[in-house]
């Protein structure tokens, strides 16, 4: 029986961490969720030396306080599953601020091993480690890396297992906080020491040590324990009392005294004999974060960006329809006569795996720019050049790309809020996208204004359209971060990450990822919704009037009377487009092809503009075509948008939520276009 | 000769600084010592614009920071 080891892969965010796990576990990963949040969770597993090793990748973090979910994830994995080995990975040529995170480590008596990545670039910038003197002033074994180059991978393996197996000479360490600090937590110890419903779990020092950190989690936790009043008490008064000596609140006190510990520790065990200070990244800021080339520049980034995704995808989309109309023939070839079940594999099957595939193309492109730019550093700075304008209407700088990405398409777009960090913001982002009119919206649009707008007036009616998609996404955001995600907008702090070449591997690795991830995902959903939408728009009689889908487009039809286009043609055309909005055009040309009336049969166009009420009104008129178009742009997005959904907020709630809130608002707007533009007289 | 203490936001950029304090509440305070710039320590400021976030160079981190936060954080010239 091979043994088991868990390690877990920590370390700040850009620490070349992503890179170790890929070289690590190379393709035989996982990636899920950590139970009940969003945070991705990637794991895979090694046989080593006859040791199967099971390697979970920690969220990247600064720090271990209860400041971000991702840092409770991150510390709340150590506590709980006691992982045999912790490798910290550290940026070799940012130590003092890496190793901030390590002496957090140390406070949790975690079993260490440090990882000095990029040491390559470290040495270069002429950075030497004495590695026997750190590792015994840090109590921890220290391995050198280069991730990019695959370098002291096996090493940093065997160093875990000395660690796991105890066979490591060195002993730990604990950071020294002085003399004054060190009798608060000695004393604050005993008396946690006494409470048993804390003790096991918890180390009672690292309780402490807590307590005078101003851990909220912590004091929660303590809170509840039966003596927890008492301990809270002492702790209050430990507090006061680093503050009367030093004259500054204990956490900052013991932050210094961390800072401390490390400079202690790095001047004495490392010289840096050039003083160089990522000077090419600076040359290249002077360019790109310009206060006059900057945003021109990042346009231009921006628009390669479109360029590439939507362009070089479209001829691979045609392909994929092309082979689903191929597949489809053929399928009525195989079956004839087969109505009902030829019917099903084509419009149903064919069609369901079709739509999902139909999206892969441009998916996995957005990822691979998107991998590019966020490992190159460049995403970073787009956030920062952003900030200022996003902030006013209650977004982070990093919410702009997602929402451009919008009008393209809003499912690769919603999955690009992933770099947004914050996660109020990123729910933000993610829910108010599909008021950004995607692509798909276009067809309809130009069908009714081709029918109903003058050539010369068209565009400005287009831009009207689109404009209001803005409007209302910009003000929906504003309410919701008033009334659903409340508290402050995340203060903008951001690192700005040296620039970096991007590696083939590690952008395609990242690509593949999380494509793969959408296609399991979403296509499930995406599939199972196509089929549903086909069982109702075809029984009980096969054809769309009598279905399910056309009694209940006739039935909900009144309410779209006050709107002014109150026709079950047009509502179950509506109900297409929930399957891709695209669909809307072609399930209304199919409605309205009906040779006995008279004015169908011909274009499409001539169709809806003759197309009549009842009552025999004409039902479309400009005003009533634009409040159609208006309830398009702002309804209910299609079923892989809500998959989207789905996928990047974990839950079922928020997809629900996003199809009644973007439907109500649909409602309101077009009922104000077309009521207000009635009593105006047009 | 003791020179003024201003906020981040009034430095002017290329200038070492002098972090002085940090006035932002326990979560702000926490994460900017976590990356980096704390009370203490020297910085300087890379880049400005009026009322724009700004970039901070602490230690070997580089650092946006928007401008709100910038007025958060007191700094001497040094």
């Amino acid at each position: 029986m091979p043994k088991k080891i868990t390690i877990a892969l920590a370390g700040n965010p850009n620490s070349g961490k992503t890179t170790i796990f890929n070289n690590l576990t190379g393709s035989r990963q996982h990636v899920g969720n950590y139970p009940g949040v969003t945070v991705e969770k990637k794991e895979g597993t090694l046989l080593y030396k006859g040791y199967t090793i099971h390697v979970v990748d920690l969220p990247g973090t600064y720090g271990l306080t209860a400041y971000s979910k991702d840092e409770l994830i991150a510390r709340n994995f150590i506590i709980d599953e006691n992982p045999d080995v912790v490798i910290d990975i550290i940026d070799s040529s940012n130590l003092e601020r890496n190793l901030y995170l390590t002496t957090q480590f140390i406070d949790l008596e975690a079993p260490l091993v440090l990882a000095f990545n990029m040491h390559d670039t470290a040495e270069k910038e002429g950075l030497s480690i004495d590695k026997e003197k750190l590792s015994e002033l840090l109590g921890s074994p220290i391995v050198f890396t280069v991730g990019n180059k695959k370098l002291g991978m096996s090493e940093l393996l065997d160093e875990a297992i000395n660690v796991a197996e105890r066979k490591t000479p060195l002993e730990g360490t604990i950071v020294r906080y002085g003399r004054e600090i060190r009798e608060e937590i000695v004393h604050l110890e005993s008396v946690i020491a006494e409470e048993e419903s804390l003790i096991g779990k918890y180390s009672s020092r690292w309780l402490a040590i807590k307590l005078l950190d101003g851990d909220r989690d912590v004091r929660k936790k303590i809170e509840k324990s039966t003596q927890g009043r008492e301990i809270l008490e002492k702790a209050g008064k430990s507090a006061s009392h680093i503050k009367s000596i030093f004259g500054d609140p204990s956490e900052a006190v013991m932050a210094e005294r961390r800072y401390g510990f490390i400079s202690g520790a790095v001047s004495e065990a490392a010289r840096r004999t050039i003083e160089t200070r990522h000077s090419v990244s600076d040359a290249i800021d002077k360019v790109l974060l310009n206060k006059v080339l900057g945003l021109p520049i990042f346009f231009v980034v921006v628009w390669a960006m479109f360029k590439v995704t939507f362009s070089l995808s479209a001829p691979m989309m045609r392909l994929i329809e092309r082979a689903q109309a191929f597949l489809g023939g053929l399928v009525s070839v195989v079956l004839p006569g087969e109505g009902t079940l030829e019917s099903l594999i084509v419009d149903g099957v064919i069609a369901g795996v079709g739509s999902v595939l139909v999206f892969a193309p441009v998916i996995f492109l957005l990822f691979l720019v998107m991998a590019l730019l966020e490992d190159s550093g460049y995403m970073a700075r787009a956030a920062f050049l952003m900030d200022g304008f996003m902030h006013k209407i209650g977004l982070h700088g990093r919410s702009f790309i997602p929402m451009l990405l919008g009008f393209g398409c809003n499912v690769p777009a919603i999955m690009a809020t992933r770099t947004i960090e914050d996660r109020q913001d990123r729910f933000v982002t993610i829910l108010i996208n599909p008021f950004m009119s995607c692509g798909a919206r276009l067809p309809i649009y130009a069908l009714f204004i081709g029918a109903f707008f003058q050539e010369k007036i068209a565009g400005n009616v287009l831009f009207g359209i689109y404009f209001i998609g803005i409007v209302i996404a910009i003000i929906t955001a504003k309410l919701f971060r008033r009334y659903i995600f409340k508290g402050e907008t995340a203060s903008f702090v951001m690192e700005l990450p040296p620039y970096r070449m991007p590696t083939a591997k590690g952008i395609f690795t990242h690509m593949w990822e999380r494509g793969y991830l959408y296609l399991k995902k979403a296509g499930t959903i995406i599939f199972v919704g196509s089929i549903v939408l086909w069982l109702l728009s075809h029984f009980p009689s096969g054809t769309m009037e009598t279905s399910y889908a056309g009694a209940m487009g006739k039935k909900i039809t009144p309410i779209f009377k006050p709107l002014g286009f109150d026709s079950w043609k047009v509502t179950t055309g509506l109900m297409a487009g929930f399957i891709g909005k695209e669909n809307m055009v072609a399930t209304l040309g199919i409605l309205y092809s009906d040779k006995n009336v008279p004015g169908e049969g011909d274009s499409l166009r001539d169709s809806i503009q003759s197309a009549r009420k009842p009552d025999g009104d004409k039902l479309f008129t400009p005003l009533s075509a634009f409040a159609l178009m208006v309830f398009v742009l702002l309804y209910a997005p299609c079923i892989a948008v809500f998959a989207a959904i789905r996928v990047e907020t974990n839950s079922l709630l928020w997809p629900v939520f996003m199809l009644f809130y973007t439907t109500a608002v649909a409602w309101i707007a077009s009922f104000i276009v077309y009521q207000v533009g009635r009593s105006l007289g047009f | 000769m003791t020179k003024a203490i201003m906020s981040l936001a009034m430095a002017r950029s290329g200038k070492e600084l002098l972090v002085i304090a940090i006035e932002g509440g326990w979560g702000a305070r926490r994460r900017l010592t976590e990356m980096g710039l704390r009370e203490g320590a020297h910085c300087k400021l890379i880049q400005s614009s009026t009322s724009g976030p700004r970039v901070v160079l602490a230690g070997n981190t580089r650092l946006a920071l928007g401008y709100g936060m910038c007025q958060k954080i007191l700094v001497q010239e040094i």
